[in-house]
């Protein structure tokens, strides 16, 4: 049985539907990301599971039981807020306390948990001050001691790093992923940044439009984006994208057009792949780490407009002149590559934009993957 | 160098003296104000309550703590400053205790019209208390006044010597139309307060099983403890120097039934010529209100 089961899941706010049915179960101990751009719904949907919004209809359970209609704090959920919400006029110890103090449980045991819950986090020596004489990220500390005390099935975190500089973030992913390992916990983490659902997720939930896009592990949605959302959203930077029709079909080899007066890109589809019918408007999907200079396909002459040296890569935008990128990162319909460090680009250079035909993924009209990319092997 | 310089680009040092300078010249009218207007009235008036002398005196007779010792076995000056306790005490609960009603209701009770409830009764704060005094003279009056009308009409008695002219309800009276015209004031402070406090306290709350009055003890209270103090102490301090509002309806009667420290302070020395016993009274109303600023500016560093 799964330890978290959230089945058609529909909030309404008057005519604005947030969320349109949403399902998704979660294992005991699994990590769980929730990502999305602002407004997909993600964070609705963590505060619907921990009771601070009422849901229009569907149902919600955690460790078999029902608590669709449950007070938050009768749910078996602790959660961590992006702004940490941390009480001002308590203590470190207090506010990490304070649920089970509600409780009237014993002096002893509060103490003995606070203690257990600084230790793990280290945040020992600021147990006696209060939370203004605390840094960002020791704040952030509190509130996940203050989640801890309580021993909930369910840990809930709401975009607990965006508050963070960006040293800091790495630093406590790193630290959140040894907390879940150490405490071998249920967590659903809301964040809208890919890297944080990457590198942390057992298994991502990508949302979008108050829906579920896909559910898979980061790489399976790296490697077999479900739509073009997906596709668009997990990898950064973003995939490329081209409109094209298709010109030519023939058996299970699908023919594209990449422009006026240019031989059809012959793409071969697997068995159990849907084929596109003649003339339709598809869009074909490439990462930047897969152009090139090599590759079996001329995709198009480039001139470099923007190099960005990352140190160990180098990211390169380049303008294809008459062939331009769709809902592009740069949006000015500019490739993106991503290229050794060592490659020799320069602003102004003449490219050619090449790629192995393994390296496309076709996209229908509505969004639906027809036709995945082989994963790239480096060499 | 093409352009002169705007300012003068010097040193560290003779920066911070123009600073200093320019420091005391900003502050020297606010300075001068208080100084012509509350520090030397004020030195004067200790000076005066060791002396006895009226509004022409050409001498003043040197009387020691005489004018002191008058107070302490004067009556009156007992009752007004009782009736001054009475006005404290009430008007903490009607206007603290009612702006902290009035702010929870227009924070959490209703859903729409906030702004317009809050604007009418944020309105008697801005005008003139004598002007207030006025406007309720004419509303309590027992012959013109539409109370009397009202309470007639509703069948009940009314009192007999008027609503300010009854000693045993005219002080509820001016309880009454103080709370009306200050307690606005104390509405918007707390509410200033209310809206203060994140809405994630709460909901951290609500999941730590804080919620409804233990969510308003545990968050609500100590959220606003500050303002609270605050408003206190702006009332309290308010009621010991009540003065034009009693001055204006009342002066002080029905046979001193509302007589506070304001007003018979100023009898004793306008009407009584006793300059040297109002400044002793002055005085004693002077340290106590400087005792609780002190304890406002106190408390309130200490948020």
């Amino acid at each position: 049985m799964p330890h978290l089961e959230v089945r058609d899941v529909v909030k309404r706010y008057g005519k604005v539907t947030v969320l349109s049915g949403v399902s998704f179960s979660a294992e005991k101990g699994e990590f769980v990301v929730m990502v999305g751009p602002s407004g997909c719904g993600k964070s609705t949907l963590l505060r619907s599971i921990a009771g601070l919004e009422e849901i229009s209809s569907g149902s919600v359970s955690i460790a078999g039981r029902d608590i669709t209609t449950a007070e938050p704090s009768d749910r078996g959920v602790a959660m961590v807020f992006q702004n940490y919400a941390l009480y001002p006029h308590m203590t470190v110890a207090q506010n990490m306390g304070f649920a089970l103090k509600v409780a009237r449980r014993p002096k002893a045991e509060i103490e003995t948990a606070v203690t257990r819950a600084a230790e793990i986090l280290r945040i020992t020596d600021h147990l006696g001050k209060y939370p203004k004489a605390l840094s960002g990220g020791q704040k952030q500390r509190v509130a996940i001691g203050r989640a801890i005390t309580r021993a909930p099935e369910v840990f809930l975190f709401d975009e607990p790093l965006s508050n963070l500089d960006a040293a800091l973030r790495s630093q406590m992913r790193i630290e959140l992923s040894r907390l879940h390992r150490e405490l071998g916990a249920t967590m659903l983490y809301v964040t809208h940044d890919q890297t944080e659902a990457m590198t942390m997720a057992d298994r991502i939930i990508v949302m979008n439009g108050g829906n579920i896009e896909q559910i898979g592990s980061p790489l399976d949605l790296y490697n077999r984006p479900a739509t073009r959302f997906v596709a668009g959203f997990i990898g950064s930077p973003r995939m490329n994208f081209i409109t094209a029709h298709v010109a030519r079909l023939a058996g299970r080899s699908v023919g594209f057009t990449l422009g006026e007066g240019r031989p059809p890109l012959d793409l071969e589809f697997a068995p159990g792949e849907t084929l596109p019918r003649l003339g339709d408007a598809v869009t074909l999907g490439i990462r930047p780490e897969a152009l090139g200079d090599e590759g079996e396909v001329h995709i198009a002459d480039a001139d470099v407009t923007v190099v960005e040296a990352l140190g160990r890569e180098t990211l390169v935008y380049s303008d294809a002149h008459t062939l331009r990128t769709t809902d592009s990162e740069s949006l000015d319909g500019y490739f993106a590559q991503l290229v050794p460090s060592q490659s020799d680009k320069r602003l102004g250079q003449h490219i050619e934009l090449r790629a192995n035909r393994s390296a496309f993924v076709v996209f229908a009209a509505d969004g639906a993957t027809l036709h995945d990319a082989s994963p790239i092997h480096h060499k | 160098m093409p352009f002169p310089p705007t300012s003068k680009p010097a040193g560290r040092r003779p920066a911070m003296k123009a600073g200093a300078v320019s420091a005391t010249a900003m502050m020297a009218p606010a300075l001068i104000l208080v100084g012509v207007f509350i520090l030397i009235p004020a030195i004067v008036a200790v000076i005066g309550s060791f002396f006895d002398f009226s509004m022409t005196s050409a001498n003043w007779t040197y009387v020691g703590g005489a004018n002191y010792r008058r107070a302490a076995t004067d009556p009156l000056f007992w009752l007004a400053i009782s009736n001054n306790i009475f006005i404290v005490v009430g008007s903490v609960i009607s206007q603290v205790g009612g702006g902290a009603i009035l702010a929870a209701i227009l924070d959490r009770g209703i859903r729409r019209g906030g702004v317009f409830y809050r604007t009418i009764i944020f309105m008697p704060v801005v005008i003139s208390s004598i002007a207030v005094a006025f406007v309720w003279m004419l509303i309590l009056d027992p012959n013109v006044g539409p109370l009397n009308a009202v309470v007639k009409a509703l069948g009940l008695p009314t009192p007999k010597l008027g609503w300010l002219g009854d000693p045993s309800i005219s002080l509820w009276m001016l309880l009454l139309i103080a709370a009306w015209q200050n307690v606005g004031f104390q509405m918007m402070l707390i509410l200033a307060g209310l809206q203060a406090i994140p809405k994630e306290h709460y909901e951290a709350a609500s999941l730590d099983g804080a919620r409804g009055l233990k969510a308003f003890w545990y968050i609500t209270l100590p959220g606003i403890r500050n303002v609270l103090v605050l408003a206190t102490l702006i009332t309290v301090i308010g009621g010991f120097k009540v003065f034009d509002l009693v001055f204006v309806t009342t002066g002080g009667g029905p046979a001193n039934a509302t007589q506070v420290l304001g007003t018979y302070t100023y009898t004793q020395a306008f009407s009584f010529g006793n300059m040297g016993y109002a400044n002793a009274m002055a005085v004693v109303l002077l340290v106590t209100a400087a005792l609780l600023g002190w304890l406002q500016v106190r408390l309130s560093r200490r948020g």
